[in-house]
């Protein structure tokens, strides 16, 4: 979790699902940032879709 | 022991800065060169610059007392023009150089260390006393994604550090809609910010100004940060001030809109697509390494097998040693090591081209995602799928092309592994053998080789993350994709340059060594009454080697001095077993493996005495342990550059025990049908 949050990815971040991967994951942007997720971490993660 | 003691003081001191007529120009003047850290995140052009401020004088290497590569270069800067107006003033160019020591640090996002390298580079930043610590870090940071590579930047200006700050990849952040007023940057960070473009060595002079303007200068006054125990607390109030510093940087919250790069991700790390155009790739790779280098390789050995040995057979004979033991030494000995090592150059040169394209392009981070959940399944992140394919091709520029992965012990177990990628080197002793032994079965008896070898890969790769790696944290999937970019011919010449400058002075001196070592053995006869270079193989030191380890092989059926000398000789070159074979026998190399003729009825004969008339079994098993043992000693010689010494020993330990132990089985269990 420390490493998603230096590349942004922290409590109360936005970011956005721009593409799917293999394997289940996702790639998410943040902050201009792309970070690719992999499926085990992505279900750990909480988040609100907002409008 | 100060950095530059700990740097091996491998560059040459050169003159500082001639101090001017007015000496308190504020310009450094100490005897010796001051050092310069590059510091950022991957990916941000770090190591780009460092390529485009360093020339010729760079070594690569680990860091001493540690598995981490740091290169080091010598950067002569040169200032826009010599600040001066006195009348009789003498200065020149010259004296406005200032040789500078650059140090490219491994990438990190930030001072709490996830590795180690990034431990090193805490290490050496905030670690050291102030005394042994870089006299300034350039730190490098990607405007496309400023606020990733802002933390870094957080914790260095909580401490007492001199430092700069290059702004990389504008344009790529103008094309996003993102605008960044350096000005108003560097006052909110409390540190200067010069804006620069490494791939097309924009904006190199402004660094070098400013550099020459910070060395010596006392570092900016530390960032009032918060005074608080709780980590998270901290963590808080940094992202809260690289909130304020982006939004006042760039006039609004970074956009999260879909780019162009976006675009292309949607295919290239698909679930279906993604791994076909992954496959593709690697294809591409496989085959310019294969089929491009191998013209080029056959060139060289042509030149010096043919012009250069009859040239150098020539010359000794003018100079009265024709047909004598010196002749064997230069011609059969170093020259043929020398062409065996440069016959390695266009192969290596292709390798590393090809990576440095794969990864300027920003492509090979994709394929790390494509192939994580593959690689996983062993323990290793999906980056190492790329050097295991090249392996196929040939195990030197894969061992090489362990560099790609960011960990030490990954580089490792993957290096590990490479030597049992079936290289094609083998594949032409599969060919023969397949033809002499299995008939209209020889396509599949070659198949199934490359079978074996990606199971004994799997099995082996399992073993070891279960004993000695058991203890590596597998780490959840978290790739930062950067940006696509066209990759430039002169960061891709560069930096293939510079590895196979390491490649040619590492593995060099070893390849030569033992090729003229095997020539000597060949020659030193064992019985008396034989001549020094005129004595047949079998009555040779080598022969006699041969002849007293073919025990070993008995219980795998190829129990016999032929086979065992063949595999002594692969050793050093696969390429060499046929024709070790055809002076083993006395007879012509065959034109066609795939039609080996006479010396394919000497060897059928050689199998079927050895197995006690169960040649098939012997064969596959022989076939097996050639798979399966030490490809070469230019392998070797990478391993050895790569891992270090002890790790290479151990892997040709693992090899020894997986060729002879499956050897053995397929022998025992295929006589029993056979």
């Amino acid at each position: 979790m420390r490493r998603l949050a230096r590349l942004g990815l922290r409590v109360g971040a936005g970011f956005s699902l721009v593409s799917r991967t293999s394997g289940g994951g996702r790639v998410a942007v943040v902050a201009g940032t792309r970070i690719a997720l992999g499926k085990p971490l992505l279900t750990q993660l909480r988040a609100r879709v907002m409008a | 022991m100060s950095l530059i003691e700990r740097a091996n003081g491998s560059l040459p001191l050169a003159p500082s800065a001639k101090a001017c007529c007015h000496p308190d120009t504020g310009r450094p003047t100490a005897p010796d060169d001051p050092v310069v850290a590059l510091v950022g995140a991957p990916n941000t052009g770090k190591s780009t610059l460092f390529n485009a401020l360093t020339g010729a004088g760079v070594t690569m290497g680990n860091w001493p007392g540690t598995t981490v590569e740091v290169s080091r270069g010598l950067w002569r800067s040169n200032g826009t023009e010599v600040a001066c107006d006195c009348e009789t003033c003498t200065c020149s160019e010259a004296d406005g150089r200032l040789d500078i020591t650059l140090i490219d640090l491994p990438g990190t996002y930030s001072l709490d260390p996830h590795s180690p390298d990034e431990a090193l580079t805490r290490e050496l930043l905030v670690g050291k006393p102030a005394a042994e610590r870089p006299d300034l870090s350039v730190v490098t940071c990607d405007a496309a994604r400023l606020t990733s590579c802002l933390y870094l930047v957080a914790q260095l200006r909580e401490q007492d550090l001199p430092m700069v700050v290059a702004l990389t990849m504008s344009d790529v952040a103008a094309k996003r809609g993102v605008h960044i007023d350096t000005e108003a940057l560097a006052r909110e960070l409390g540190c200067p910010v010069v804006e620069i473009d490494p791939r097309r060595r924009g904006g190199l002079v402004a660094l070098a100004d400013l550099v020459r303007d910070r060395l010596g200068r006392p570092a900016p006054a530390p960032r009032a940060a918060l005074t608080d125990d709780d980590d998270l607390a901290l963590e808080d109030d940094r992202f809260a001030w690289i909130a304020h510093v982006v939004d006042v940087a760039t006039g609004a919250a970074v956009q999260n809109a879909r780019t162009w790069s976006d675009r292309v991700d949607r295919w290239v790390t698909a679930p279906v697509v993604g791994p076909l155009i992954f496959l593709a790739v690697m294809w591409v790779v496989f085959q310019v390494t294969t089929s491009v280098a191998s013209p080029l390789q056959d060139l060289l050995d042509g030149l010096f097998s043919g012009p250069v040995s009859q040239g150098a057979t020539a010359l000794l004979s003018f100079l009265g040693l024709g047909d004598s033991w010196v002749q064997g030494l230069v011609v059969d000995g170093l020259i043929a090591g020398v062409g065996m090592l440069l016959t390695f150059v266009p192969l290596m040169a292709l390798m590393f081209a090809l990576l440095a394209i794969l990864e300027d392009s920003g492509y090979l981070a994709r394929a790390a995602v494509v192939t994580d959940r593959l690689m996983r399944s062993i323990g290793l992140p999906g980056r190492a799928f790329l050097p295991l394919i090249v392996g196929y091709g040939c195990n030197v520029p894969a061992i090489s092309g362990t560099r790609i992965l960011p960990n030490a012990r990954q580089r490792i177990l993957t290096a590990l592994l490479v030597p049992f990628t079936s290289c094609t080197a083998r594949l032409t002793v599969f060919v023969m053998m397949g033809a002499i032994f299995f008939g209209p079965y020889a396509g599949t008896a070659v198949f199934a080789m490359y079978v074996t070898s990606i199971l004994i890969i799997i099995l082996v790769g399992l073993g070891l993350r279960s004993t000695l790696w058991r203890n590596e944290p597998i780490d959840p999937l978290v790739i930062d994709l950067p940006a696509y970019q066209v990759p430039t011919l002169r960061l891709t010449s560069s930096v293939t340059w510079l590895r196979l400058k390491g490649f040619l002075q590492t593995a060099g001196g070893i390849i030569v060594v033992t090729v003229a070592a095997v020539w000597l053995l060949q020659s030193v006869p064992a019985k008396p009454g034989l001549a020094f270079a005129e004595v047949p193989v079998s009555d040779s030191v080598y022969g006699v080697v041969s002849a007293s380890i073919a025990p070993v092989f008995a219980p795998a059926g190829f129990g016999s001095w032929e086979s065992a000398s063949t595999l002594l000789v692969g050793f050093v070159a696969k390429e060499a077993v046929i024709s070790s074979w055809a002076q083993t026998y006395a007879v012509d190399e065959p034109d066609d493996n795939a039609t080996p003729g006479d010396l394919g009825a000497a060897v059928y004969q050689t199998f079927t005495e050895s197995s006690g008339g169960h040649p098939i079994p012997a064969a596959l098993a022989f076939m097996v342990f050639l798979m399966a043992y030490t490809p070469c000693v230019a392998t070797l010689a990478a391993q050895w550059r790569e891992i270090g010494p002890r790790w290479t020993l151990f892997g040709v330990g693992v090899q020894l025990v997986v060729a002879w132990t499956l050897a053995v089985a397929v022998f025992q269990v295929g006589r029993l049908f056979l």
